[in-house]
């Protein structure tokens, strides 16, 4: 094959060369990688002891952490590091200056604050799971502040998130990562549940997914619309 | 004896089934006829007893069997397992280039979804467009064309196959990138737009799918087409490849693939292939073989405080040797060169998310690269060049307000200024 320009030959080949080498290495690494494949519960670890909020707890943060998991937060929400990319980082919500009456709203009714917000309301959570979920937010920043209590503390093997959760909150991220690659995310209230089976069938064939993909991803949308 | 006892048996049900219709019903008002005189009990003494958790329970359950069956009656009464969905997107646009007149533009691409059960699945997109002058002022049309129409067959998690009109899978940006609510600016990269050289739709079939490795995902498509054309007769194009072209013109398939690596969900990298053999019947044997990569990568980058969005794509295009217009008769010939063309583009997009402001995080800013070479003895000849800066505004979603500015670095190619507003739906 002639190839015109030697330099761009030059150039495009060590750019696929380097792109291919860097894939291999990370997509192959055993290290905890943001992959997004799979459930994420490795992210949903916080700190034994939160000081972060003198109104929270350290079983209200259990809870919230327990319901950050089972409601699909990390589908789009990033703590520490891990999880989606559709809605904001949580990891520092303290440090924003966020208040608990703040937070507890936006959870519940996500477009009082933005009325263009995709985020789904969560009209069904008690008060307990709400203020559950604050508390866990709130005690994040004892997380990821340089000062404060660091990961070392953090408690291994819980929660134990069921089945449909997992794949919801996988489905979630793979949502944000991979459907938010190449577009915006179109809020999950748009479609009911047989439209976003069609869609989620017509992107299965485009992008494509394999089926597992498609029907986390559905099960997301059909649990946030 | 056992029939006695079932004779009995009968008998005493058959009594008790008599006492019970003969018997007034304390329910109903007629059911029992007053005596002149008397008075009626208080209606208090007519209420129900509490009923017990045992049969609020049973209640619950009689209901949601109810339930049940009115949904399979109302799911009998539809369609089967027949969804459809109506999708697409619109845009309306104004370019002025520099050598050429202003002008607006319109396009509607309806696309028909029909999932005929869970492995069938139709999809139908049609191409409606208004398009001005082209950038030397001449000519203005309407277009309409059936984009796409194909049928998909879903084989196992793995893989899928379909036959039809679809978009070729060469590189990523036909199949992800080009609807205008999702292409960052109003314009394609010169490799995909008019005279381009990468493949566009095809008739014909695919396989596809994807398959997890490890923590990473693989994914592919292998298809067959009738293939693009060569255009050998018009002075302004011969030797490039017509890829609206839908008929086998000689009885030779285009034969291609696509793999795509993620080792993370962000970040897909692409190598795409494609041979046919173009010519049409009484020109001489021509061979083509396209190679294309891509690279698309979504980041959420805390130290600009947003996302980031980058992509590219280089392809390699090379046509075997042939002379076009060997009597001269077509009065271009007899023209001969080396015909490799070769190009691609790379994007840079960034959205500032994490803005305390709403309407800065609606905004988008973004930046593209072009490059196509075309052997300059060629009809149309030389190296291409632009840079295309542009913003972004979201109003929602899928709706954008888009306006950029291209700069030519090359004669062949104008500046031009370009606005669109996209949805999609």
């Amino acid at each position: 094959m002639m190839l015109g320009d030697s330099n761009h030959r030059i150039f495009a080949w060590l750019a696929v060369i380097v792109a291919i080498l860097g894939s291999i290495i990370a997509g192959c690494s055993t290290t905890d990688s943001v992959s997004g494949l799979g459930p994420r519960d490795s992210s949903l670890r916080a700190p034994a002891d939160p000081p972060g909020d003198p109104n929270s707890s350290s079983a209200g943060v259990e809870s919230g952490q327990k319901v950050f998991a089972a409601a699909g937060c990390a589908g789009c929400h990033t703590t520490d590091g891990k999880g989606g990319l559709a809605g904001p980082d949580l990891s520092n919500e303290a440090n924003k200056g966020r208040t608990r009456e703040w937070l507890a709203t936006k959870i519940r009714n996500p477009k009082a604050d933005n009325p263009q917000s995709i985020m789904p309301a969560n009209a069904t959570l008690s008060d307990d799971q709400v203020n559950g979920l604050v508390d866990y937010l709130l005690s994040l920043k004892a997380a990821s502040a340089p000062t404060g209590a660091t990961a070392a503390g953090a408690v291994q093997g819980r929660p134990t998130v069921s089945t449909v959760s997992s794949a919801v909150t996988a489905g979630g991220t793979m949502w944000s990562h991979r459907c938010g690659q190449c577009h915006n995310l179109r809020p999950p209230s748009e479609y009911s549940d047989a439209q976003w089976a069609v869609a989620l069938h017509h992107m299965r064939i485009r992008v494509p997914l394999t089926g597992r993909e498609q029907r986390d991803i559905l099960s997301f949308l059909q649990a946030s619309n | 004896m056992r029939w006695r006892r079932l004779f009995c048996g009968h008998i005493i049900i058959l009594a008790l089934g008599i006492c019970a219709y003969g018997a007034p019903d304390p329910n109903k008002a007629g059911g029992a006829k007053k005596e002149p005189g008397t008075v009626s009990a208080p209606p208090a003494a007519q209420e129900p007893a509490p009923k017990s958790q045992q049969q609020i329970q049973q209640e619950i359950e009689r209901i949601d069997g109810e339930v049940a069956r009115a949904l399979r009656i109302a799911e009998g009464s539809g369609l089967g397992d027949t969804k459809l969905l109506i999708a697409g997107d619109a845009a309306v646009g104004y370019v002025d280039p520099e050598d050429g007149s202003s002008t607006f533009t319109a396009e509607f691409n309806p696309m028909l979804l029909w999932q005929l059960n869970e492995r069938l699945f139709f999809e139908g997109e049609l191409e409606l467009a208004l398009e001005g002058p082209d950038l030397n002022g001449e000519g203005s049309e309407t277009e309409a064309e059936l984009d796409l129409a194909y049928l998909s067959y879903t084989l196992n998690d793995y893989a899928l196959v379909s036959a039809g009109k679809f978009s070729v899978p060469f590189t990523a940006y036909h199949n992800h990138l080009d609807p205008s609510w999702i292409n960052r600016l109003p314009t394609d990269p010169l490799v995909y737009g008019d005279g381009g050289i990468a493949p566009d739709t095809g008739v014909g079939t695919f396989i596809t799918g994807a398959i997890p490795c490890r923590r990473a995902l693989l994914n592919y498509a292998v298809f067959v087409t009738n293939g693009p054309a060569l255009i050998t007769e018009d002075p302004e194009s011969a030797g490039s490849l017509n890829f609206d072209n839908f008929n086998d013109l000689n009885n030779n398939k285009a034969l291609g693939f696509r793999i795509g690596y993620l080792p993370i969900p962000q970040l897909e990298v692409g190598y795409s292939f494609e041979f046919s053999r173009p010519n049409p019947p009484g020109f001489q044997t021509v061979h083509s073989t396209i190679h294309g990569v891509d690279l698309n990568y979504l980041a959420h980058i805390g130290a600009v405080q947003g996302q980031v969005t980058a992509r590219g794509a280089w392809i390699w295009s090379n046509l075997s040797d042939a002379t076009y217009d060997p009597t001269g008769l077509l009065g271009f010939g007899p023209l001969r060169f080396n015909n490799d063309r070769n190009g691609g583009y790379a994007e840079v997009a960034y959205r500032p998310t994490d803005a305390g402001e709403r309407w800065l995080r609606n905004l988008e800013f973004a930046l593209r690269y072009d490059r196509l070479e075309i052997p300059s003895a060629a009809p149309g000849g030389g190296t291409q060049r632009q840079w295309t800066p542009g913003i972004d505004y979201w109003l929602t979603a899928r709706t954008v307000l888009k306006a950029a500015y291209a700069f030519g670095e090359s004669g062949d190619v104008p500046d031009m200024f370009a606005l669109q507003f996209a949805t999609g739906f």
